[in-house]
């Protein structure tokens, strides 16, 4: 007679390349299929499918160790995935590890980008679904409501989540350590590439200038490429010949354009200043070649950051986040065992570890 | 001595109360408490700086006690600006050195602690003003009673007031301004010597009852 088993099964960007999890992803109305086809698997009693750009990971309780294979099996016939490539990237987790690996997800250990938070509220999201479908049951819905309690309590008190690790979300963190409150910061985007629409993106994200009339201005060589960006921001296109003019209305500047020389010279900043002695005026240089003087830096209340500078404090906060990696574990392994103590007696029976 | 390094540190931790939770500057409340240790510390280490000279720390009338207590709380609010302005050359070293982890994340941005400064220049300038006003009204009436001890915390008031007259007109900004205001906390604190001597000459060495009221 087969045991009840808290199990996971899927595939992530740890045992699975991007053309094989492209395959397995769950898009369009996969998903729904996907749950109507496991609402009726026998032996199946709970599940709750997490579906994200990088993992596919199935959560459930199964009366049958059966049940996990027909899971499988069903997976692979959805995707149309050969269960031989299957078996190669498959993740399978039982009981304690199971709760462990959820923990860890949860808490963003497990992510590409280590400690980042949006796979919380994926995670939070799944669980919503599998309880609007009616999927769960008490064992799932302990795991899940400890799983938030765990995520929590380690980004309440270890560094996994400190540190921005995105080069856009550093210039936002250091314009925030110049100006406090961005709302009132008006910013200027030099060029119209995508380094320079993703920053831009992220200081809009954090309101930057949303109390000011004119909050953002693009400037493009072409008129017509800064209109078209400044339209997708409620900003203001500005003809480029008209940027050293333009300079001290604006606190954060935006550099990313396709220039052989310098685009902001020291002079340009220096008569900026001129006229904005008393607030802090922040370049961020994110052209290659450089866009901005590095005579700059030197002129007092200017700070200038260049694409080097971001990418090393990125990676100094990831590193920071790396290092916590071994305490989070441990802690949430703590946390995972105590669970797993109050479920086993209720699953009936003695577990082994797989 | 004594009394003027205590009132001074506690001017700082009672101003400390009110603009840390206004602006939640949690570090400042800690460079505060540094201060005043520091402050509490010289206070308590010269040797004679607490020994009793006269019931009225402050003066013999309640006009003059009004104009030092003015005057010691004007030098709480420097003590608290040369904190700020501490606060502000650290941040914009850390910012132009691209020294970011340990401390210096705590530190708060370079706009609010440029807000916080010329707030307390103008409350440390208004106040030291109330105090001069008060003291010039008692000294008119015994012009014999201005020395160069008072004539040091009326340069004190003219070098703040002229600082302040210079940052409001854009004249003296950013690191300038800080360097200034520790400068001239720098100043105060020294200009604090000759101002007590002033009210407590030195006595011929007697035994120890003399200097007792």
């Amino acid at each position: 007679m087969s045991v009840p088993t808290l199990f996971l099964l899927g595939a992530s960007h740890q045992t699975a390349p991007l053309e094989l999890r492209e395959k397995l992803a769950l898009a369009g109305g996969k998903l729904d299929a996907l749950h109507g086809e496991l609402q009726s698997l026998a032996g199946l009693d709970e599940f709750a499918v997490l579906n994200t750009c990088n993992r596919v990971e199935i959560y459930g309780v199964a009366a049958q160790a059966e049940a996990v294979a027909r899971l499988q099996a069903a997976l692979c016939a959805l995707n149309q995935m050969d269960a031989r490539v299957f078996e190669q990237i498959r993740l399978e987790l039982h009981d304690r590890p199971a709760i462990q690996h959820l923990f860890e997800v949860a808490a963003g250990i497990d992510s590409q980008m280590v400690g980042e938070t949006e796979i919380l509220g994926q995670v939070k999201d799944a669980y919503a679904a599998a309880q609007t479908r009616g999927t769960t049951g008490p064992v799932l819905n302990r795991v899940f409501q400890k799983t938030f309690q765990a995520a929590k309590h380690v980004r309440t008190h270890t560094a996994i989540g400190e540190g921005q690790i995105s080069v856009a979300s550093v210039a936002v963190d250091l314009a925030l350590k110049i100006f406090g409150d961005l709302r009132r910061c008006r910013v200027l985007v030099l060029g119209a590439g995508d380094i320079g629409e993703k920053t831009a993106r992220a200081f809009k994200s954090r309101e930057a200038g949303v109390l000011l009339d004119s909050r953002m201005a693009v400037v493009s060589r072409h008129l017509q490429h800064a209109e078209e960006l400044a339209g997708a921001f409620a900003a203001r296109a500005i003809p480029f010949d008209q940027v050293a003019g333009a300079l001290p209305d604006y606190d954060i500047a935006v550099c990313s354009m396709a220039a052989p020389g310098a685009v902001v010279t020291r002079a340009m900043a220096a008569l900026a200043m001129r006229r904005r002695a008393t607030r802090p005026l922040f370049f961020i240089d994110l052209a290659m070649p450089r866009n901005i003087d590095p005579g700059v830096a030197a002129l007092p209340n200017v700070f200038l950051y260049n694409l080097d500078d971001l990418a090393k404090i990125a990676e100094e906060n990831l590193a920071l986040r790396q290092a916590e990696m071994d305490r989070v574990r441990a802690l949430l392994a703590g946390k995972a065992e105590a669970l797993w103590r109050q479920i086993e007696p209720r699953m009936g029976g003695n577990h082994t570890e797989g | 001595m004594f009394e003027i390094f205590q009132f001074t540190a506690w001017s700082a931790i009672s101003l400390y109360l009110v603009i840390g939770a206004t602006f939640r500057l949690s570090l400042l409340g800690y460079f505060t408490s540094c201060l005043s240790a520091v402050l509490t510390l010289v206070s308590f280490a010269a040797p004679g700086w607490d020994a009793a000279h006269r019931i009225n720390a402050f003066g013999g009338t309640p006009w003059v006690a009004l104009h030092a207590a003015l005057a010691l709380f004007s030098y709480g609010v420097f003590a608290l600006l040369a904190l700020a302005a501490g606060m502000y050359l650290l941040q914009t070293y850390s910012l132009k050195h691209k020294q970011l982890h340990g401390l210096f994340s705590f530190l708060p941005s370079i706009f609010e602690l440029d807000l916080i400064s010329v707030r307390l220049l103008v409350a440390g300038v208004v106040l030291m003003t109330w105090s001069l006003g008060i003291g010039a009204f008692h000294w008119l009436q015994d012009l014999s009673s201005v020395d160069t001890p008072k004539l040091l915390t009326a340069g004190v008031w003219l070098a703040y007031l002229l600082a302040l007259l210079l940052r409001l007109g854009r004249k003296l900004v950013s690191q300038r301004l800080a360097w200034t205001c520790l400068a001239l906390f720098a100043a105060a604190l020294l200009s604090l010597g000759p101002v007590n001597a002033s009210r407590h000459p030195v006595t011929p060495a007697g035994p120890p009852s003399a200097s007792k009221p």
